[in-house]
C-alpha cells in the first residue's frame, strides 16, 4: 500500500523543528526559510505528506483496514500530527491539510461503526438476546 | 476477516486536528514555528490533542489561566482586514465567504478552513456590500467611490466597472442566472437599471423613476418590475404601473424583502416589526416579542421564515402560517455570545 510507504516516510523522517531554526529566527515568516527547504524537507518526504490521505483512501477501497495501517496511523496522529503541520507549513501546501484529516477522520467513523455492527452481529450471547423466541 | 480497531484517542485526535487547522490557519500558514509554540498552547484543554501533545507546550508561550474546555462552536475567525467590515456572505453552495470592508477590500475566504484565497482590489473607498451570483461564478461588489465592480469569483479579476458619478448607486444585485444586473440610484429620485453582467451594456430601458424620499432604500426586483420601500415614515410599493402607498406608524430602522418579494419585514425602535405583504403593501401582522430594538432581519430561502435579532440579546425566529397570517416565535436563545448563535441560526435557515 501505498499509503502505508507515505506515513513510514512521515513517521521516520518528521520531526519537532524540521528546519534546525535557532531559537531566535522561530518568529521568521515561512518565505524566509525558502533557501533551507530542500535541504531538511525532501521530494520524497514532500510528497508523502502531501498526499498520504490520499492513496489511503483510495488503498481503503481497495483492500480495506489492516492492522499495519492503524499502527501508522496511531503513530502519525500521536507523535507527528504537529510536525506534519510544520512541513506542510514551511512547504507551502497547508490547503492539502484539512481534507487530508477530515477524509481520514470520516473513513475512521465509518470505520468503527461497521466494527461494532460485525462485532454485534459475530457475539452468540447478543445475537441470543436479539432472536430469541 | 481481519479486525483491526482504531482506538478513540486516534480518532478524537484526527478531529481535533481538523478543528485545529480552522482555528489557528492564520498561523499555520505563516509562522511554521508558532504551531508548536503559540497555536498548541492555546487549544482547548480537555481535547485529545492538547492531553497527547500538551507537555510539550513549554516550548513556548502557556496560557496560566481562561482555557477553554473544549471546542466551542466558533469554527474559524477570518484575520486580515485592515478595517471596519461592512458585510460579509456565503456563497450558493457555501463553500466560500465574501467580506466587504472600509479597507476597500473584497476578500475571499474558505469558509470551512477559514484559509485566505484572494483580496479583490480595486476599489478606491470603503466597499459597502458584495454579492454572489446564483452560480457562484461572479461577485459585484458596491462601494463609497460610486462605482460597482464586477469580479470573477474563481480567478479575482476584474470582469467590469459600473459608475456613475452624478447619481450615487444604492443597492445591486445579480437577476436570475447571473447575466444581469439591477442596479439602484438614488440622489433625489430613485431609478433601477439593468446592465448586461458581462459587457456592462444597458439591457432594457430603466424602469421608472419612483420614490420622492429618499432616505435609504430596499429594493426587490424580478424581471418585470421593481419593489422598493423607504425608511422614512412612508412605505412605497410600486410594482408595473400600479402604485400601493402605505403608512407605517413607527419609523423604522431596517427594511427586507424574502428572495421572491412577497414579503418585507420593517422593524422599528422598541423591539417591534411589522410583516407586510410585497406586492399590495398590506400589513399581515405587527410582531412583538424582543424587548430592544431589533437591528436586522434575515428571510430564510423559501420565504416562509424568518430570524430577528435584537439588541435585547436574543434572536427569533418566526414562522409564518401563510393560510391564517398568524405568526408564531417558535424559538428563542438568550446569550452572551450573542452573534454566533445569530450566525448558526442564519445558517440553519438558509
Amino acid at each position: 500500500m501505498i499509503a502505508g510507504c507515505c506515513l513510514r516516510i512521515m513517521c521516520d523522517n518528521l520531526k519537532f523543528n524540521i528546519c534546525d531554526l535557532p531559537r531566535s529566527e522561530w518568529s521568521t515568516d515561512r518565505t524566509q526559510l525558502h533557501d533551507r527547504i530542500d535541504d531538511f524537507i525532501p521530494p520524497h518526504l514532500a510528497y508523502a505528506c502531501t498526499y498520504w490521505a490520499t492513496h489511503l483512501i483510495a488503498g481503503l477501497n481497495l483492500v480495506g483496514w489492516n492492522n499495519e495501517v492503524c499502527g501508522l496511523l496511531e503513530r502519525f496522529a500521536t507523535c507527528h500530527l504537529l510536525n506534519w503541520l510544520e512541513a506542510l507549513s514551511i512547504i507551502g501546501r497547508v490547503a492539502t491539510a484539512f481534507t487530508s484529516l477530515e477524509t481520514t477522520h470520516a473513513a475512521m467513523v465509518c470505520h468503527i461503526s461497521c466494527l461494532c455492527y460485525s462485532t454485534a452481529f459475530i457475539d452468540p450471547q447478543r445475537l441470543g438476546c436479539k432472536f430469541a423466541p | 476477516m481481519q479486525i483491526c480497531t482504531v482506538t478513540n484517542t486516534v480518532r478524537e485526535l484526527f478531529y481535533d486536528g481538523c478543528r485545529f487547522i480552522q482555528r489557528n490557519m492564520e498561523i499555520i500558514q505563516s509562522w511554521p514555528m508558532h504551531i508548536h509554540c503559540s497555536a498548541l498552547p492555546s487549544a482547548p484543554q480537555n481535547t485529545a490533542l492538547c492531553r497527547t501533545y500538551g507537555k510539550l507546550g513549554t516550548r513556548g508561550m502557556r496560557v496560566v489561566n481562561g482555557l477553554e474546555g473544549n471546542w466551542n462552536p466558533l469554527i474559524a475567525v477570518l484575520r486580515g482586514h485592515c478595517d471596519v467590515v461592512n458585510h460579509a456572505t456565503f456563497s450558493p453552495d457555501g463553500s466560500r465567504v465574501a467580506s466587504a470592508s472600509d479597507d476597500a477590500t473584497v476578500r475571499l475566504w474558505d469558509s470551512v478552513t477559514g484559509a485566505h484565497i484572494t483580496t479583490l482590489m480595486g476599489h478606491s473607498s470603503p466597499v459597502q456590500s458584495v454579492t454572489f451570483s446564483a452560480d457562484g461564478s461572479r461577485l459585484v461588489s458596491e462601494s463609497k467611490d460610486n462605482t460597482v465592480q464586477l469580479w470573477d469569483s474563481k480567478t479575482g479579476t476584474r470582469i467590469a466597472t459600473f459608475n456613475d458619478d452624478s447619481n450615487g448607486i444604492q443597492a445591486v444585485t445579480f437577476l436570475g442566472d447571473g447575466s444581469t444586473l439591477a442596479l439602484a440610484f438614488w440622489d433625489h429620485t430613485v431609478r433601477v437599471q439593468l446592465r448586461d453582467s458581462k459587457t456592462g451594456a444597458d439591457v432594457t430601458p430603466a424602469l421608472e423613476d419612483h420614490f420622492d424620499e429618499s432616505n435609504s432604500a430596499t429594493f426587490s426586483i424580478d424581471d418585470t418590475s421593481a419593489t422598493s420601500a423607504s425608511r422614512s415614515r412612508t412605505i412605497q410599493l410600486q410594482r408595473g404601473g400600479a402604485k400601493a402607498r402605505f403608512r407605517n406608524d413607527y419609523c423604522e430602522r431596517s427594511l427586507t424583502f424574502s428572495t421572491n418579494g412577497s414579503r418585507l419585514v420593517s422593524t422599528s425602535p422598541g423591539g417591534m416589526a411589522c410583516l407586510w405583504d410585497g406586492k399590495t403593501g398590506a400589513r399581515i401582522a405587527t410582531l412583538k416579542g424582543h424587548f430592544g430594538d431589533v437591528f436586522s432581519v434575515t428571510f430564510s430561502r423559501d420565504g416562509s421564515k424568518f430570524v430577528s435579532a435584537s439588541r435585547d440579546q436574543t434572536a427569533r425566529v418566526t414562522i409564518e402560517n401563510i393560510a391564517c397570517k398568524i405568526t408564531t416565535p417558535i424559538h428563542t436563545i438568550f446569550g452572551y455570545n450573542f452573534i454566533t448563535h445569530w450566525c448558526k441560526i442564519a445558517k440553519m435557515l438558509v
